[in-house]
């Protein structure tokens, strides 16, 4: 358990390994706000009637440094989602502490952008309303918001749909509007809880890299929870495997593998293929690590 | 994927209504002409036809045809549009306030399945048998289904919804005004047109005990005269106008909220 936090400091360089020359790692001014840390979090969903109460999380301890991308990965139910409501502040701990930045965290807040399972479009509003939501809701005039949506709007690919309506859009053109509405406010941390879990496998694959580009042009350390393990290794400095519901870390797996990556190059790694062992032994054998 | 059923307002759809309609005034005009039935119990559309021009040259009790419609179209919209200036904030104060929720739940319970037409001897003891009786009483008959339609709107809002307004930092005010509100409007229009149904009913239901003018009282008071063809024509006007009314917030809806049922 406490080893976490030791390997944890493994990801604090992020100078990543030129491929052939033709790609040079852009230059990252990390956000250093956007240091997580969870201190001993145990969550327990009480059931009112019967006093029954249903642990999710137990004793979950772990440091993000500023600017990684950290995958959370475990089976469905076992906790991780409620492990990422706790850091958004949408639901309070049982016990343990979060802190964001340094500070503990009291409720949500601009600091932490959310991207949900479900694009969770307004639908009254157009894609470009939708994308400047964040910056009106906190005052910024109209035409200021604007101007910081477009390079949002560059970066997630949606230039020519600022004006179409969100019920005109496919399921992945509706996640990228979630990410730029997330992004625009360029919180030091993004939370994200299997943003990509609806999409079909093509989809799914250019959201990724969609994901990885804009993370690589902004400071922001990303938590990102999936079930995926291709979906992990793919994106991941580091992966924390849970185990089954109640939530605990199995393993903390820092990546080898360098960027840029590219899926079919990543197949026939082996380093990929013995990380992705590692993670399904600890999958399916994860009191094994506790 | 949902099934959206039948595509409204397609050509092909038309058409299979246009002629379902025209075959059932079709049988019932031939079944005047082979005289089947006594003009008294059933009357022809033929003959219908003849009263209802009748009554709009000459007017029934003086009254011009358009008026009686006029009448009872004006006292429906005066108490709609009361119902739902009253009730929508209501409702979704009720829905947003627990407190609130609990102190009216009762009476609004109470209210709402009661037959509105039991209120008619009150309302004219205390009302008189004005206008203003006929509108109390259907402003009553569709604001407790307005109010529980805009109370139940704001609990079916997405949980994802509010939680993205409370990551996006929306203060109290915003997560209502900009998120509830809209969020809730496809509902309230739906429980707009089913109060503005239940409203229709009231309103004929008062004509008929009292008034002296308006499509329900034309109604009653043709058949004191046996007039069945007058009755008849009653009958028809007031589905017209239902449907019209209908039809004009079904248009509503569509320009207000048409992303409605396409999220």
């Amino acid at each position: 358990m406490s080893g976490s936090i030791l390997k944890s400091a493994a990801v604090t360089s992020l100078d990543y390994p030129v491929d052939d020359g033709s790609y040079s790692a852009p230059k990252r001014k990390v956000d250093p706000g956007g240091g997580i840390e969870l201190k001993n979090v145990s969550h327990r969903y009480g059931d009112r009637s019967g006093g029954q109460t249903t642990e999710a999380v137990a004793d979950f301890s772990v440091l993000i440094v500023p600017g990684s991308l950290v995958c959370l990965l475990g089976p469905s139910g076992c906790g991780k989602s409620t492990l990422l409501n706790i850091l958004a502040g949408f639901e309070k701990p049982t016990s343990g502490q979060v802190l964001v930045g340094g500070r503990t965290i009291t409720g949500p807040g601009p600091d932490r952008g959310v991207v949900f399972q479900e694009p969770n479009l307004l639908p009254w509003r157009k894609v470009i309303g939708n994308i400047t939501l964040g910056p009106e809701l906190a005052g910024s005039p109209k035409k200021e918001a604007l101007a910081k949506a477009e390079r949002f709007v560059e970066l997630t690919g949606l230039k020519g749909f600022e004006k179409h309506a969100p019920y005109e859009l496919s399921g992945g053109m509706k996640q990228r509007v979630a990410l730029a509405r997330a992004w625009i406010s360029e919180p030091p941390i993004m939370v994200m809880d299997e943003p990509f879990g609806a999409l079909d496998a093509q989809t799914r694959i250019s959201m990724q890299e969609l994901l990885v580009d804009v993370w690589e042009k902004t400071g922001a350390t990303i938590l990102f929870v999936t079930h995926d393990v291709d979906e992990a290794l793919f994106l991941a400095d580091r992966v924390l495997v849970m185990t089954p519901r109640p939530g605990r870390l199995a393993r903390d797996i820092v990546s080898p593998l360098g960027r840029p990556r590219v899926y079919e190059s990543l197949v026939v790694n082996p380093e990929y293929a013995a990380m992705k062992r590692e993670i399904l032994l600890a999958m399916r054998q994860p009191e094994y690590f506790i | 994927m949902t099934f959206r059923g039948p595509k409204q307002g397609r050509p092909l759809g038309v058409a299979i209504s246009v002629i379902s309609v025209a075959a059932f005034v079709g049988l019932w005009y031939v079944c005047g002409r082979l005289k089947l039935m006594s003009t008294l119990i059933l009357p022809p559309p033929q003959e219908i036809w003849i009263s209802a021009v009748e009554i709009f040259q000459d007017g029934y009790h003086h009254i011009p045809l358009w008026q009686h419609v006029g009448i009872s179209l004006g006292r429906a919209m005066v108490a709609f549009f009361l119902a739902v200036l009253v009730g929508v904030p209501l409702g979704l104060a009720m829905g947003l306030s627990q407190v609130l929720s609990s102190a009216l739940e009762p009476f609004v319970q109470f209210f709402r399945p009661l037959p509105k037409i039991a209120l008619i001897p009150l309302a004219i003891l205390w009302l008189g048998i004005g206008e203003v009786s006929k509108i109390f009483l259907i402003f009553l008959s569709t604001l407790f289904t307005v109010v529980v339609g805009s109370a139940a709107s704001v609990k079916s809002v997405g949980e994802g919804k509010i939680r993205l307004g409370a990551a996006l930092g929306a203060t109290r005010f915003q997560m209502v005004w900009r998120i509830i509100l809209p969020a809730s409007l496809p509902e309230i229009f739906t429980s707009v047109r089913l109060a503005v149904g239940v409203g229709w009913t009231t309103l004929i239901a008062s004509e008929m005990v009292a008034a002296e003018s308006g499509m329900g009282w034309m109604v009653m008071n043709a058949s004191s005269y046996m007039r069945t063809d007058i009755v008849m024509l009653g009958i028809i006007l007031l589905g017209l106008a239902g449907y019209l009314l209908d039809y004009l917030l079904v248009v509503a809806e569509r320009v207000t909220v048409p992303w409605a049922g396409r999220e």
